[in-house]
């Protein structure tokens, strides 16, 4: 038996299942953050390449928060380039919309979704979706990472780079800013 | 405006029952593109597992790490270099006041109460450093 070439699959396994863990909501994170579908998928991308290259070798629940820091960071450049091209951009007599060239079979919902449910939620998820926009990006973050990914108060501090006690308050204050604005979500 | 706790423990649920039903409704084109780049994550670590970099310390580490223990050991374990003896009154304790201290002859005086002999290893003392000083002569003790 090759026992090297059984421990490298047992990785790659072990590495690949953690990805497919995080990839949806980290994209819905880095979606609410950056408000474009292609920039956070490349966000997720390189957050997904560089942790695969850089950290594969650390034990694996170390991963997670390991992999928000990294997106966390990646969101940031992005933001700070779009800025920069926004700048630029308004400059310019003419410029294309990247968003109008939309393919509707390529956006087609998935199908195991019931869409009654679907339908049910969809106006809640709007509205909430507005509101996150609205939040300041930390208050946003904080918020995603501790309510969509499930990431504790130390495990977001880390990712977010912050101590426990800003986590604790961008927290509170996303969650009532939130509450105020949306009333009875249902 | 202050809202009460409950209030905000019933509405986080609500916001969180949301956000999954939307992770769940994500369209095709995304998912589809998650998972090329989960894959290509994956090889990537792949890829840098097996380069020779990666190999080469793999290989060495093990190596590194005994060569290093082995140093450390000797290094540890060497002989005591003899340090030159400190001036009096330094406050170091070395093997020669060790030996004073267990010196059975000068117990046996001490225990005698001859007090004769300090007096005059003193006194001796005392006059060879006025001679040196002075540049005269020994005084006036003898033996």
């Amino acid at each position: 038996m090759d026992l090297p070439n059984s421990n490298a699959q047992t990785a790659d396994r072990t590495l690949s299942l953690f990805l497919a863990s995080v990839e949806l909501k980290a994209f819905r994170i880095a979606r609410a953050a950056l408000r474009h579908e292609d920039d956070a998928l490349d966000a997720v991308q390189d957050a997904m390449l560089h942790l695969a290259r850089a950290y594969a070798h650390r034990p694996p629940e170390q991963w997670k928060p390991l992999f928000y820091r990294i997106l966390e960071n990646r969101i940031r450049d992005m933001q700070r380039r779009r800025s920069v091209r926004n700048r630029v951009m308004s400059w310019l007599p003419f410029t294309a919309d990247p968003d109008g060239t939309s393919d509707p079979v390529a956006e087609a919902v998935s199908p195991e979704i019931p869409l009654v449910r679907r339908l049910e939620l969809d106006e809640s998820l709007a509205a909430l979706e507005r509101a996150l926009a609205a939040l300041p990006r930390r208050q946003q973050q904080v918020f995603l990472l501790r309510t969509l990914e499930g990431l504790d108060v130390a495990q977001t501090a880390h990712a977010m780079g912050c101590s426990q006690g800003s986590v604790k308050t961008h927290y509170f204050r996303a969650l009532r800013a939130l509450r105020a604005q949306l009333g009875d979500l249902e | 405006m202050s809202v009460p706790g409950d209030d905000l423990a019933g509405f986080e649920r609500r916001v969180r029952a949301v956000l999954e039903h939307d992770a769940g409704g994500l369209s095709g084109r995304v998912r589809s593109r998650l998972t090329r780049a989960r894959h290509v994550a994956v090889a990537g670590a792949r890829a840098r597992r097996d380069t020779p970099h990666w190999r080469l310390l793999r290989t060495w580490l093990p190596a590194t790490a005994t060569a290093a223990a082995a140093l450390a050991a000797v290094w540890l374990l060497r002989p005591y270099r003899t340090t030159p003896a400190p001036r009096p009154g330094t406050g170091i304790v070395t093997t020669q006041d060790v030996q004073l201290l267990t010196d059975r002859d000068g117990l046996a005086l001490v225990e005698e109460g001859d007090g004769e002999f300090y007096e005059w290893a003193v006194a001796r003392a005392r006059s060879k450093s006025t001679s040196a000083a002075g540049g005269r002569g020994p005084g006036k003790h003898g033996g």
